[in-house]
């Protein structure tokens, strides 16, 4: 331990021992360990550097001089390795009777400070039995750490060990804190354990965060089970109906999202629809905005998209995610039905006004800033403003490469394919051909080569192929691109008849 | 010892000047000095070979750096360790089992010598006057640093005898670590030269290659590990007291016992490196004499000034060289603006002459240089060779003879002292016995040529009355060197600590100092606009200045909080009396009030700042009144000489009032007092630190017109503060790189805040940690620990800023 260190640490020992946070620098003089530290008034003694430092703060009260910490967050950590300290050989009710009967303000956080200092050295077994005593709040961030160091599966499985409510019910919160750090990839990893755990998926189990675990099983499925299963629910009309409704609620949005993130545009509309998801309470409306609404508008159904944007707006006028995708709905009416000009106005004020927004509370490095750029670009290629559009989609397409430190991710695919489209439209065929391939790899990451997204780079390389002057791979592709469309869009969709008729001309021609 | 047995040059060097030296207070230096040339050379090429065994830990990197740049006997000593550990570990066969005991890390892997311990037994004084024998066994590596830290990191001048009583206590166990070092095969040589630094050089480039186990390793610390052909001590540089001038001999013969005694001791002193610590001596004493001098003058006059009482609170508790020039400037211009008439009177006059004029000048003073040298040179560095003592003696000593050679005027103030029977005079080195015109009213006293009597107790005391006799029998005057408020500590012109809690004396300090902060209370109907508004100023100064020495609030640096001074500047005419500002836990509030207090007065509104956690009763109006020193037996709206209104409001900015040890009866008695006096013309701004909602607190609903709402969560709360509440939440992103780009293009800042990297690159690199910037203060800790680096190193998991900061701190 180095000098600062000591005085450091026996400060916090001595708060912690008299249970206040701060101590008379007389009683200091006489102790053992740091008494010559606390006495000197040398410039470089370790006890003056700490206060010259503003580490610790001397003030006086009534003539009597007294030390404290400066920074509350400083010494709950310093705290946390004293505790770390005090708790070896002892097991997790030693943290219990911390919590409960020390009165030093800022105990409790010393103790979640000393339990991130134990997963660091691989301790976890308080944690996991502060979760099963019910202390899961401040086992919360020592378990996404431990998590994040870690062999996530062998944690978990740890955890869940001696299985309780609150195993589960944590788990949910580390979900939580991974996805609002960005650690996507340790989101993926606490799934695909509880997908390897569960082995098959059950719509019918009691303990809510199971279940909703459970549901991640869903991804996995091959796409005729997952129809299957989709439609079973469906026609039961029956589900979750055990749990309260807001949890039900969950559930079947959860349920919602997996047939969104597989493409299946039409049967999420029917799920939505059996489970009048569309008429629940705004904030679940909002919180699933992005998956209620895409269907909807790839079905061409924007009265009802509207209609929810509608139901939303008075108490999220203000939410920047909210505003982005409402905005969607205005472009893509404009582009795939209405043509109108108020609809793209609206669009494109939607996009600002969440873009400003975005600034604030994400950043300008934020993946939520890239889905505003990408939609802002998009809108500027359909009003022909190409400069502008480039420019911005650049934009979008760096902060998702820098993100992923990878030039071949699936969230660039759109994007890839956005600015495609917009160097055909000023006849810069061949990056606009390089950036389709680029974009199909992105792509084809995540989904499969006949999701009705895969239909958009085959429409759009057929232009481009056109406007080379290449009219057989113009045709070959704008085949495929009908051939899903009519697949899983059906024959009557808006994009598969307009689709059909592009072909017939490209044929003609 | 045995110096023989080829040591490295590092080591042997300040060695041999040890044992060729007779001042056996400068042997305690050299011990010192052989300790840290053995950890800068066996650390370097540790490092070095833990560098290529892939050995060094990320927590030891932030170290290691610190010791390139500032190094100290303790942390080489644990990072030494560490690198051993992790060696061992490692289970690298460069290890060397000699020096891992050594440095009393035992091996998991190797064998290694048996690690020895020694025991010291101390004698020490503890503060109630106690003789306390204190025992220690350690290795003697660890019990080196700790002889080092205790008597010679602090500066002490300790007198011949006592030095070697010191050393005779530490000699068998420096013995023991030689000899271990001894058995150490390091195999050390010039880089340069080519030669060997065990036998044949006399010099260090600096550049050093460790030859061991067959591999040889290079390693460059020019700073650190150069060293110049030895000149022995004695050769060059004869030992001999200085032949005095007249102007010496004045001073010896005139002067104040505490200045002339320690000046006539550096005179006569014949070992120019101990010469040059009573230098550093009669020094702190001139300061003592000018900076006790200007207290007593306050103490013993009937003035109450607020600025010299924090001043003396600030500086003279705890005071280091600086702090008594500090508090010199604040009270002798303070005294000066309240016309005070000086018992001394010349005093002012000569700081100005010394100090004031110069400083405005040149912005530099003798007294600035002195402490300079004494920080560069005195601090934590190694004995200087004999010329480079000469050297510094000479620019340094006439420095400070100039100053006392102005400060002619002390001989005219005789320094008297007495106890029941005699009477002493305290002036010149010899103390001699005198008889007194009259009885003096304290027993330590100054008189002028018209036997005008002034008191300097209790910062010069004697001995006798508070001391036992081991200390009473070498030290003739004790004056003052610190004070805890149960405790004052003070020093001897002869050198001798002494520390007591006898209340006499110290009860006698804190009665002065009750006293001066003790004002009569006047009525607030017979104060004036002009002493009301000095009353408001001379608060609001005292609340900024403690949140500026406490670091909570940074001058020159404040990053806009756009939304809550917009609600806070449009809230000044409204009706409702208090602004209730919940605020999350670094979020600025304290920057945020101390912000609005400007903003408020600069519209020429009246305000009152105040703390939370500073508050002796949870009543706001008893605060009020002793804060304003108002009687409590009137309100606020019987001041007849200025009137609030609603529009024209007097302002109360409360910051943390949750930290107020009874917060929620405090808060109570602020929705009593606004009840009282409702109108909006005296307004409450109230900040008060919580995690969530359900932390803040409560109140009826009948007290819902002074509550001012600013919540747009108003219809979803039942508490009426939770919907009503401005929600201060951290910085959002744009006021983040705001207040980024802020601190790395401010050319001002002293304290460097420039990474090498852009807060974008941050954000990229890792979102988790770029997002804790959002507290102002973790961005600036952030900015400090990361000045001149690159993206910090990805170590798994979460990296929290209080862990880069603790690593930062600890490995000083």
């Amino acid at each position: 331990m180095t000098n600062n260190q000591l005085v450091l640490y026996r400060l916090a020992e001595l708060m912690l021992e008299v249970e206040k946070h701060y101590l008379p620098v007389d009683a200091l003089f006489e102790d053992e360990l740091i008494g010559d530290f606390a006495k000197s008034i040398q410039i470089d003694s370790p006890y003056q550097q700490m206060l010259l430092e503003g580490v610790l703060t001397e003030s006086v009260r009534d003539e009597k001089l007294f030390v404290s910490f400066t920074v509350e967050g400083y010494f709950h950590f310093v705290l946390g390795n004293v505790i770390f300290d005090q708790s070896k050989e002892k097991d997790h009710t030693y943290f219990i009777e911390l919590l409960q009967n020390n009165h030093l303000n800022g105990v409790k956080e010393g103790v979640e400070h000393c339990l991130i200092r134990a997963t660091r050295r691989g301790q976890f077994e308080a944690i996991f039995k502060l979760i099963d005593s019910g202390k899961t709040e401040i086992c919360i961030i020592p378990l996404a750490t431990a998590c994040g160091i870690g062999k996530v599966h062998e944690i978990l499985k740890e955890l869940i060990e001696h299985e309780s409510d609150e195993d589960y019910a944590i788990v949910n919160e580390v979900i939580s804190v991974f996805r609002d750090n960005g650690k996507l990839s340790l989101v993926q990893e606490v799934f695909s354990f509880f997908v390897e755990l569960f082995k098959t998926i059950n719509i019918d189990d009691q303990n809510f965060y199971r279940q909703k675990l459970k549901l991640h099983l869903l991804r996995d499925l091959e796409e005729e089970a997952f129809i299957s299963l989709i439609e079973s629910i469906i026609t039961a009309n029956s589900c979750f109906e055990s749990f309260y409704a807001d949890q039900r609620l969950e559930l079947l949005f959860e349920i919602n999202t997996s047939i969104v993130d597989k493409g299946l545009l039409h049967l999420a509309y029917q799920f939505a629809k059996q489970f009048e998801l569309y008429q629940v309470d705004v904030n679940f409306i909002r919180d699933n905005y992005y998956n209620l609404i895409y269907p909807l508008l790839e079905m061409g159904l924007f009265e009802v998209a509207e209609a929810c944007y509608l139901k939303c707006e008075p108490l999220n006028s203000e939410n920047a995610i909210f505003l982005n995708w409402s905005g969607f709905i205005y472009q893509s009416w404009y582009e795939l039905k209405s043509g109108e000009a108020h609809h793209i106005a609206k669009g494109l004020e939607l996009y600002q006004r969440s873009s400003e927004l975005l600034d604030t509370e994400y950043g300008k490095y934020s993946i939520q800033k890239y889905q505003n750029l990408e939609n802002i670009g998009y809108t500027c290629s359909l009003l022909k403003d190409y400069e502008k559009s480039i420019e911005v989609l650049n934009q979008a397409i760096d902060i998702v490469a820098k993100t992923y430190r990878a030039k071949i991710v699936y969230r660039l695919g759109n994007l890839y394919e956005m600015l495609a489209v917009t160097f055909n439209a000023v006849g810069r065929y061949k990056e606009a051909l390089d950036l389709t391939f680029l974009s199909d790899d992105c792509k084809l990451l995540q989904i499969s080569a006949d999701s009705p997204e895969m239909a958009w780079n085959h429409f759009d390389r057929s232009e481009i192929y056109q406007n080379l002057g290449d009219k057989e791979k113009s045709i070959e592709e704008m085949t495929s691109a009908y051939n899903i469309r009519q697949k899983s869009l059906g024959e009557e969709n808006g994009l598969t008849i307009q689709t059909k008729e592009a072909l017939n001309q490209l044929i003609k021609a | 010892m045995n110096s023989n047995c080829g040591l490295p040059l590092h080591v042997s060097s300040p060695l041999e000047r040890l044992e060729n030296t007779k001042s056996h207070f400068k042997k305690l230096h050299l011990i010192s000095d052989v300790l840290l040339g053995c950890f800068r050379l066996y650390g370097h090429a540790l490092i070095k070979i833990s560098e290529s065994e892939g050995a060094i830990k990320d927590s030891l990197e932030q170290t290691i750096l610190t010791l390139q740049q500032k190094d100290n006997h303790g942390l080489w000593s644990t990072t030494i360790s560490g690198l051993i550990q992790e060696l061992d570990k490692k289970k690298s066969i460069l290890i060397s089992p000699e020096l891992a005991t050594l440095f009393g890390v035992t091996l998991r892997n190797f064998k290694q010598p048996s690690i020895k311990r020694a025991t010291v037994r101390n004698t020490v004084i503890d503060g109630k006057g106690q003789k306390q024998l204190v025992e220690v066994t350690n290795t003697p590596l660890e019990l080196l640093i700790n002889f080092r830290n205790k008597y010679v990191g602090h500066g002490t001048v300790y007198s011949e005898s006592e030095s070697k009583q010191i050393f005779e206590i530490y000699e068998p166990i420096f013995s023991t670590f030689i000899d271990s070092l001894c058995a150490c095969s390091f195999q050390f040589k010039d880089a340069v030269s080519g030669l060997s630094l065990h036998s044949s050089s006399q010099s260090c480039s600096g550049l050093v290659v460790l030859d061991y186990h067959e591999q040889s390793f290079s390693f460059a610390a020019p700073e650190q590990l150069a060293i110049e052909a030895i000149q022995l001590d004695s050769v060059n540089a004869q030992n001999s007291s200085i032949s005095l001038d007249v102007l010496d001999t004045r001073i010896i013969e005139s002067y104040p016992y505490f200045l002339a005694h320690p000046y006539k001791r550096a005179l006569e002193e014949e070992d120019n490196f101990k010469r040059l610590h009573l230098l550093k001596e009669v020094f702190l004493n001139y300061l003592k004499y000018l900076g006790l001098l200007t207290a007593s003058e306050y103490f013993n006059s009937d003035l109450k000034i607020g600025e010299i009482n924090r001043a003396f609170k600030n500086f003279l508790y705890r005071p280091q060289f600086g702090h008594w020039n500090a508090f010199m400037r604040s009270a002798i211009h303070a005294l000066n603006e309240n016309g005070h008439q000086w018992f001394v009177k010349e005093l002012p006059g000569y700081y100005d002459e010394v100090e004031t004029q110069p400083y405005a000048a040149v912005s530099e003073s003798s007294i600035g240089k002195l402490i300079s040298f004494r920080n560069h040179y005195l601090g934590h560095s190694t004995v200087p060779s004999e010329e480079k003592c000469i050297a510094l003696w000479q620019e340094n000593f006439g420095i400070l003879k100039d100053l006392l050679v102005k400060l002619d005027f002390c001989k005219n103030y005789t320094i008297v002292s007495s106890d029941k029977t005699v009477s002493w005079r305290l002036m010149g080195d010899e103390i001699t016995q005198v008889n007194l015109r009259k009885k003096l009213k304290s027993n330590v006293a100054m008189l002028n040529a018209e036997n005008e009597e002034f008191s300097i107790v209790p910062f010069f005391i004697l001995p006798g009355e508070y001391f036992i006799k081991e200390v009473s029998e070498r030290a003739k005057l004790m004056v003052y060197e610190q004070n805890t408020g149960s405790r004052i500590v003070f020093f001897s012109p002869e050198s001798v600590h002494g520390e007591t809690n006898n209340e006499k004396v110290l009860e006698q300090l804190n009665l002065m100092i009750r006293e001066k902060e003790k004002q009569e209370p006047v009525s607030i109907k017979d104060l004036d606009e002009v002493r009301w508004k000095a009353v408001l100023k001379e608060n609001n100064e005292a609340t900024i200045q403690s949140l500026l020495s406490e670091k909570k609030v940074i001058k020159g640096i404040y990053q806009e909080r756009q939304d809550a001074e917009v609600a806070l500047r449009s809230w000044v005419g409204a009706r409702a009396g208090l602004f209730f500002l919940a605020a999350e836990a670094g979020s600025g509030k304290t920057n945020l009030l101390v912000e609005m207090n400007r903003q408020y007065a600069e519209r020429g509104l009246d305000t009152i700042l105040l703390r939370g956690n500073r508050f002796r009763t949870p009543s706001i109006w008893e605060e009020l009144c002793y804060r304003l020193n108002l009687t409590d037996d009137r309100s606020l709206e019987e001041a007849g000489f200025v009137k609030y209104e609603q529009e024209n409001p007097l302002m109360i900015l409360i910051d943390g009032a949750n930290e107020n040890s009874n917060s929620i009866a405090l808060f109570e008695s602020i929705i009593e007092f606004l009840e009282r006096h409702k109108g909006g013309h005296i307004k409450i701004v109230l900040s008060w630190r919580v995690n969530t909602k359900s932390e803040l607190p409560q109140t009826d609903e009948k007290h819902e017109s002074i509550i001012y709402s600013d919540s747009k969560d108003a219809d979803r709360e039942d508490n009426i503060i939770a919907r009503s509440c401005h929600w201060l939440k951290p910085l959002n992103k744009v006021e983040v790189e705001g207040a980024w780009n802020k601190y790395v293009n401010d050319k001002q800042d002293k304290v460097r805040r420039k990474p090498n990297f852009s807060y974008e690159e941050l954000t990229y690199h890792d979102r988790s940690l770029s997002d804790q910037l959002d507290n102002p203060l973790l961005l600036r800790l952030f900015l400090e620990l990361n000045n001149g680096k690159g993206l910090p190193k990805s170590r798994g998991g979460f990296i929290s800023i209080w862990t880069l900061y603790h690593e930062k701190l600890i490995s000083q």
